[in-house]
């Protein structure tokens, strides 16, 4: 037992600097020895880790101090010396890692706050927090959006989605769980946080160090040399006077060609896009597959591939307007192939980019083969204004959870059940596009007229509404309360049938599509 | 330029008791510890790590010295001894702790007699 702890405290001198250990190490293990029965294994190895740190801070090149007795510090122990002279270089040392540590960590915390903002997309629910129809990833084609039925959107990519005729038993799947989290968003995120760390670093952190060092110097040579260090300063306005236009100048045009012409990011080159009408079995079918050399729709209209191309919310009726009546009525099956390089980019993107790509492949394919023509303009229509009731509202501050992972999104609004929603950090837009694709609002846009711009947790509980004649719910959301009563009730919150001007898409003209 | 004793002062209680624990005579290290914890009653005890950090700074400042008779016999433990500087150092640390205990009782009195 006596060898094992001997050996165990001969490891730690050995682990000391070699020149140390070469002069002491041995009088140290005999010393040990000698001690053991007295003081203890423990404490003897505690004194042993302590050498073990002083020796190799002193063994740095910039721990070692001078043979000098200017630094009496040097014995002092817990004593401090307050020296009038210039701080050592070590001091110096020390006190720029803390800088650079302290640095860090409000970057990262930055960074970590500013990713956690409403921009990111809601990958945890099926609501994305941006409210941008456009992002949304992975949406079923809405041959039926004028019929008001749900859209239900997943991340991954091999299950198809069906809408249309299929409204009630979509509206059903809406309200269970999704899946908690997009893989793709996480690598995302990951990036992103990584990308806009590397970018504080070298533009904000890096400056202010070197700047805080030239400040430090300029006012030590201040102290000891004034008119050099006037000279100094001189000398450095006079380079700042030159040099300030001259870097606005180049940075200013650098954005000038920034905001020109955008990089070049190749356009995805098609090798395959066949468009023929849908087998009657599949009409209205409304499948899209993502796939990872292109995308495939089955049983799809124009319309619903309008709704898709373009973003528009296909809960909300009138958002889409105008076009042929073939238009919302014969369905085609469309497959598209891009060629390979496009499918090895696209392998190292997150989806959501590549889902943007795929739709932009869509809008190409739609003017191209149906010769599409459409423009946006604003229409008054009939919405519901969502505000606070005059009780005020009863949503509350969001309790954070320690239990997730970093990157993970906060903003969301989670299905559990049917007739139940938990909101999580949620932003109002998120509510408003989740009570746009109810069936109780009949297909009318949802305004937020709250003013409230915060985040918010909430749990909502109510009856189900459903439209389909005999297929009311037979559970125990029958004792909850409707919607618009919920709302109120549990949130404080009220919506009122109002006007309000609304961004629609107007289908110009459309021809059927041309032979493959 | 010659240091003077004052270079080094205060000392660290370490320094202070090894200094002090090598005015017995030259002492190896385990000595120099054995002294210590005799010359604090007991409250003091150092380890051979904190030990021979003191001793290399010691001998790096020339206040201890190794003695000749172990440098000659490298089966010998090594001994240390006080230098002419670390005596003069010592005494000044002691004079230096003497006036702040005289002053810290005088304080001490004087408060004492103010709450009378």
């Amino acid at each position: 037992m006596s060898d094992l702890r001997k050996q165990m405290y001969g490891a730690i001198v050995r682990l000391h600097p070699a020149e140390f250990r070469e002069e002491f190490g041995q009088e140290m293990l005999l010393d040990f020895d000698e001690a053991l029965p007295n003081s203890g294994f423990g404490a003897l190895c505690l004194d042993g880790l302590i050498s073990l740190g002083r020796q190799w801070v002193a063994a740095l090149p910039v721990g070692a101090r001078e043979n000098s007795f200017a630094h009496p510090s040097l014995l002092a122990g817990q004593y401090v010396a307050i020296s009038p002279g210039m701080p050592s270089f070590l001091e110096l040392f020390r006190a720029a890692v803390l800088a650079t540590l302290v640095y860090l960590a409000l970057a990262f915390v930055l960074t970590a706050q500013h990713n956690r903002t409403p921009t990111q997309p809601g990958g945890l629910s099926t609501e994305p927090t941006s409210g941008a129809p456009s992002s949304s990833a992975g949406v079923a084609l809405h041959h039926g959006a004028q019929q008001g039925s749900s859209a239900r959107r997943t991340p991954m990519s091999s299950t198809p989605l069906a809408v249309g005729r299929r409204a009630t038993n979509a509206a059903a799947q809406t309200e269970q769980a999704e899946p908690l989290l997009d893989p793709y968003w996480v690598a995302s995120m990951k990036q992103k946080a990584i990308a806009s760390t590397k970018e504080f670093a070298k533009t904000t952190l890096l400056p202010s160090i070197d700047l805080s060092v030239f400040l430090f110097l300029l006012l030590e040579l201040w102290k000891r040399r004034p008119r050099v260090a006037k000279w100094v300063a001189l000398a450095t306005l006079t380079a700042l006077a030159v040099a300030t236009p001259a870097t606005f100048g180049a940075t200013h045009a650098q954005v000038m060609q920034a905001n020109g012409p955008m990089p070049a990011t190749p356009a995805p080159q098609l090798e395959v896009a066949t468009i023929k009408p849908s087998d009657p079995a599949k009409q209205h079918l409304g499948l899209y597959w993502r796939q990872p050399d292109g995308f495939k729709l089955e049983g799809t209209t124009l319309r619903g591939m309008i709704v898709n191309a373009y973003g528009v919310q296909g809960s909300v009726k009138g958002l889409l307007q105008g076009g042929p009546a073939w238009m919302a009525a014969d369905a085609f099956d469309l497959v598209v192939k891009v060629d390979p390089a496009t499918t090895e980019r696209w392998s190292k993107l997150p989806q959501q980019p590549v889902d943007e790509e795929r739709r932009a492949v869509m809008r190409d394919l739609l003017a191209d083969r149906f010769q599409l023509k459409l423009h946006r303009e604003m229409r008054e229509m009939p919405a519901l204004l969502l505000t606070v009731g005059k009780d005020g509202s009863k949503l509350q501050t969001p309790v954070a959870e320690k239990s997730l992972q970093t990157g993970v999104p906060q903003s969301r609004i989670n299905f559990p059940g049917r007739g139940h929603w938990d909101g999580h950090y949620a932003l109002m837009s998120n509510l408003c596009r989740s009570l746009a694709g109810r069936p109780e609002m009949d297909g009318r846009p949802i305004v937020d007229k709250t003013g409230l711009t915060g985040q918010y947790d909430f749990t909502l509980r109510w009856a189900p509404f459903d439209p389909a004649p005999g297929s009311a719910s037979m559970d125990s959301s029958e004792q909850q309360p409707s919607l618009f009563t919920a709302l109120q009730e549990q949130l404080g919150l009220r919506l009122i049938p109002g006007k309000e001007p609304m961004e629609v898409l107007v289908v110009d003209s459309a021809d059927k599509p041309s032979e493959n | 330029m010659k240091p003077h004793v004052t270079d080094h002062l205060p000392l660290s209680p370490a320094t202070l008791h090894v200094l002090l624990a090598l005015t017995s005579g030259d002492l190896h290290g385990y000595g120099i510890m054995l002294e210590i914890e005799r010359q604090s009653g007991g409250t003091y005890k150092m380890g051979p790590g904190t030990l021979y950090d003191n001793i290399k700074k010691l001998m790096k400042l020339g206040l201890v010295e190794e003695s000749q008779a172990a440098n000659e016999d490298k089966d010998v433990r090594r001994e240390y001894r006080l230098t002419a500087l670390g005596g003069g150092v010592l005494a000044a640390e002691t004079e230096r702790l003497a006036q702040v205990v005289r002053t810290a009782r005088r304080s001490l009195r004087l408060r004492e007699e103010g709450q009378l």
